[in-house]
């Protein structure tokens, strides 16, 4: 019979306080900031496994291949801390802004990785989504330190429990109770099955993935009395368990890919119809020209919906990053920028709301205006001004000022006129209360903190504005 | 007497539905070691695979053990 212990991977202990700052979760280490380059800090104890796991051809091509964070090693002396520094990912984005693609996308990496692992004998001792970012439309492994030599006789990979808990178990929890993915931002550790056991339907936990993630657990977690010994069988039957194990593992996370859903902007572009084929194609080519002009690097979609003007600017080279509130929307965009290769990251997030900082004192997980302040040459806001006045009831001077903090340099702003049928859809009868959305108000507001440099209307009327930001 | 059925009667269904109450009562997991149902399946799925590859072993040992006896009869047959 096996026993074991109830093991959580070291990185969720809380066992250092880490006073010169940055994260202080992990034993062996802490990741800081210094101006914009991110440090780690290996303790002394723990350097020699890390620098000899980091210098193996593994780690090497990983990072060559751009699945795991490329490192440099800065200082490396015996007996002295070691200091690592890692390539910045530009616009880190938290599992809370993802869209299930994007989960399945991370999860799929963490399995991959771990199972590479396993032929050079080592296993991953960490498996949550916090170690994944994006870079682009592809996940990239951040926590370079999680992989640990394996014990050949451990038939176990201890690190089960928490990529369920924190990868399937929210998965389940949209799937099949429809819970948002954005809920995990209040879930560090995820899920217990116990959590999730009383909303799901009752015939549905007795089968497929279900059963194995919730309702035996739940069962067993009553009854296991579980010894402090791990267990420990022969070498060829551990590898042959750990394996079967991720196998098992990934048809389930397979079996939890969320059908497409129509949603209220998933199809928005193919089927608004204020917008007639001659207003497509005039837009589309303002924003072509005006960004092959202005050749931005990094630019910020907001309100990007399915990702067509996203396409555009990554398609003249830049990096993009698309914010929408809505998840089919955003999941469709990542999908199609995944297929084309191109360099946009869609992240569901909401410009009058914005994703808080979470954590301890706040400052484990930024806001998503403190990682977007200053980080961007051009802003586009197109068919979404309407919605931040109106529907959001934002002031167009608290819009603009924000757009300038965002922007370094450039905005490409669509103005949508009253009478417009959107602005008028959006007011529903009170139009008395934004009387003063004139277009002049507009240029007026807009002037104070940028310089209009083009503009062109479109056959139905709505307006299109490039400027360019003051000082 | 009728009172006296009534008040029985009466008991007997309070206890049943007490009876009922604790056998669905759920447990209390504020306290429960988080992750220990899911370790729990993990080890019986472990179980199990070493059954299979137990299992597998011995298959492959008799296909082996006919392959050499059927093989090394067919060599002598050739001779």
């Amino acid at each position: 019979m096996l026993t074991s212990s109830v093991l959580e991977p070291p990185s969720v202990r809380e066992t250092h306080s880490s006073p010169g700052g940055g994260t202080f979760r992990d034993p062996e280490g802490r990741l800081f900031r210094d101006g914009n380059r991110i440090l780690r800090e290996i303790y002394p104890q723990h350097s020699s496994p890390a620098l000899a796991w980091l210098g193996s051809p593994l780690a090497q091509r990983w990072m060559r291949q751009r699945r795991m964070a490329p490192t440099t090693i800065l200082a490396s002396e015996p007996g002295q801390p070691a200091l690592l520094e890692h390539e910045r990912i530009f616009f880190p984005s938290y599992p809370w802004e993802w869209s299930p693609g994007q989960w399945i996308e991370a999860a799929s990496l963490t399995l991959d990785l771990c199972e590479e692992a396993l032929e050079q004998g080592l296993i991953l001792k960490d498996a949550t989504p916090l170690n994944i970012l994006f870079s682009g439309p592809r996940a990239i492994f951040v926590d370079v330190l999680s992989f640990e030599r394996r014990d050949p006789k451990s038939p176990l990979w201890i690190a089960y429990a928490q990529f369920a808990r924190t990868f399937l178990l929210p998965l389940c929890a949209y799937v099949y109770c429809g819970w948002p993915l954005s809920a995990t931002q209040q879930r560090r550790d995820g899920y217990e099955p116990a959590e999730l056991a009383p909303f799901l339907p009752f015939f549905r936990r007795w089968r497929g993935p279900l059963l194995s993630l919730v309702s035996l657990p739940l069962l067993l977690q009553k009854k296991s009395r579980l010894s402090a010994e791990r267990p420990q069988v022969s070498e060829e039957v551990a590898s042959f368990a750990v394996r079967r194990l991720l196998r098992s593992t990934r048809k389930k996370l397979n079996s939890l890919l969320p059908s497409a859903r129509a949603s209220r902007w998933s199809r928005y572009t193919e089927t608004a119809w204020h917008y007639n084929a001659a207003d497509h194609e005039a837009k589309q080519a303002f924003v072509r020209n005006t960004l092959g002009s202005i050749r931005p690097a990094r630019v910020l979609d907001v309100g990007a919906n399915t990702g067509v003007y996203s396409r555009i600017a990554a398609e003249g080279g830049a990096d993009v990053v698309a914010w929408d509130t809505d998840v089919q929307a955003a999941g469709l965009n990542w999908k199609a920028a995944r297929q084309a290769g191109l360099s946009i990251l869609p992240v569901v997030a909401d410009f009058a709301r914005p994703t808080p900082a979470v954590g301890w004192q706040n400052q484990e997980s930024a806001s998503l205006l403190d990682r977007a302040r200053g980080q961007f040459d051009c802003v586009l806001m197109l068919g979404v001004l309407h919605h931040l006045l109106v529907a959001d009831q934002i002031p167009l001077a608290g819009i603009i000022e924000q757009l300038g903090e965002i922007s370094t340099r450039w905005a490409i702003v669509e103005w949508i006129p009253k009478g417009d049928s959107q602005f008028d859809e959006l007011c529903r009868g009170r139009h008395t209360l934004y009387s003063h959305l004139t277009e002049d108000y507009f240029v007026e507001t807009l002037s104070k903190r940028f310089t209009v440099r083009g503009r062109d209307r479109l056959p139905n009327g709505r307006t299109l504005w490039l400027a360019e930001r003051i000082g | 007497m009728r009172w006296l059925y009534a008040g029985i009667d009466l008991s007997f269904t309070t206890l049943l539905i007490l009876a009922v109450l604790c056998a669905l009562a759920q447990p209390a997991h504020a306290y429960v070691d988080p992750g220990s149902g899911l370790l729990a399946v993990q080890i019986i799925g472990t179980t199990f695979a070493g059954m299979i590859f137990m299992l597998r072993r011995r298959v492959q040992a008799f296909f082996r053990g006919m392959t050499v006896h059927f093989g090394s009869k067919s060599g002598k047959d050739a001779e």
